[in-house]
């Protein structure tokens, strides 16, 4: 299994969320990236999607209660990678405005699967 | 609406990890169905966000059953109902409403009903305070293929 956090040479903090990202593994999750947040300080917080088969509104609401903390920190979330599907539930939820959605080359890979 | 084709019912104790289960067994049910990847994604996501509410808000501190019954039809309807004995919601319409939430601080985008909405033909919800909450999700396949291979 992946490691859920990675710290780049550019300080930027890289989640990768669990495949099957709902309220039960959503929980699970969030003390760690809160931790790692608070005591590294990076440059920006990005939750990588790739490896994200599944997605509810407890996904939108675990970066929402990110973006909270962030947002005080004066950290800027990036979405990496979600599928059309998970980006309309971001845009749903109106937080295209809040945070950035980015996609990168392995993309089709993902849509692929 | 006439008779149910096919039918199914369970009860799980509402533990967050039988969000997944529930997904697993909405999954298959449908799978007999021959649904469309899409439609198939959009009933596992609007059966989460339904069991989700049931384990989240209506047995908030303590636990209770949730029961979950899938029905297809001839045509191709797909009715799901969840039901709790939990809260119950006051007020529907406003429970109803995008981004509303009684929780923010847990984490909650208060868009539950709202992509359960627009990911299914039509959603009913009905709900007493003290009594629980009954939520039935109504979604028309494209393949009309509804009896069981
Ligand atoms: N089964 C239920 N029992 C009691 N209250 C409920 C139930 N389902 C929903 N509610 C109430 O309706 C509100 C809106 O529900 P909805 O699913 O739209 O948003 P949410 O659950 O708060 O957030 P999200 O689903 O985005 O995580 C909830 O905050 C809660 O107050
Ligand atoms: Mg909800």
């Amino acid at each position: 299994m992946n490691e859920l956090i990675k710290f780049t040479q550019e300080r930027e903090m890289i989640v990768f969320l669990p495949r099957e990202l709902d309220h039960h593994s959503a929980a699970s999750v969030r003390a760690e990236i809160d931790s790692a947040l608070f005591s590294k300080e990076p440059k920006a917080l990005v939750f990588d999607l790739s490896g994200v088969e599944f997605m509810d509104s407890s996904g939108l609401g675990l970066v929402l209660g990110r973006y909270a903390r962030a947002s005080v920190l004066g950290i800027p979330i990036i979405i990496r990678n979600p599928t059309p599907r998970q980006e309309r539930l971001f845009t749903m939820a109106q937080m295209h405005k809040m945070v950035k959605i980015e996609k990168e080359a392995k993309n089709d890979e993902k849509a692929a699967k | 609406m006439k008779k149910p084709q096919n039918e199914l019912r369970c009860t799980f104790v509402s533990n967050s990890c039988n969000e997944a289960l529930a997904r697993g067994i909405a999954t298959s049910f449908l799978i007999m169905l021959d649904p469309t990847a899409e439609e198939l994604a959009d009933v596992r996501c609007s059966v989460s966000e339904a069991v989700t509410n049931s384990i989240v808000h209506a047995y908030r501190g303590t636990s209770g059953e949730v029961a979950m019954i899938l029905r297809s039809y001839d045509d191709g309807t797909v009715k799901i109902t969840v039901s709790d004995r939990g809260c119950g919601i006051g007020d529907v319409e406003q429970a109803r409403a995008p981004l509303f939430t009684t929780a923010p601080d847990e984490d909650r985008s208060g868009m539950g009903f709202s992509i359960m909405e627009s990911l299914s033909d039509k959603l009913t919800v009905k709900s007493a305070l003290g009594k629980g909450t009954k939520v039935t999700i109504t979604k028309k396949l494209s393949s009309k293929k509804s009896s069981p291979t």
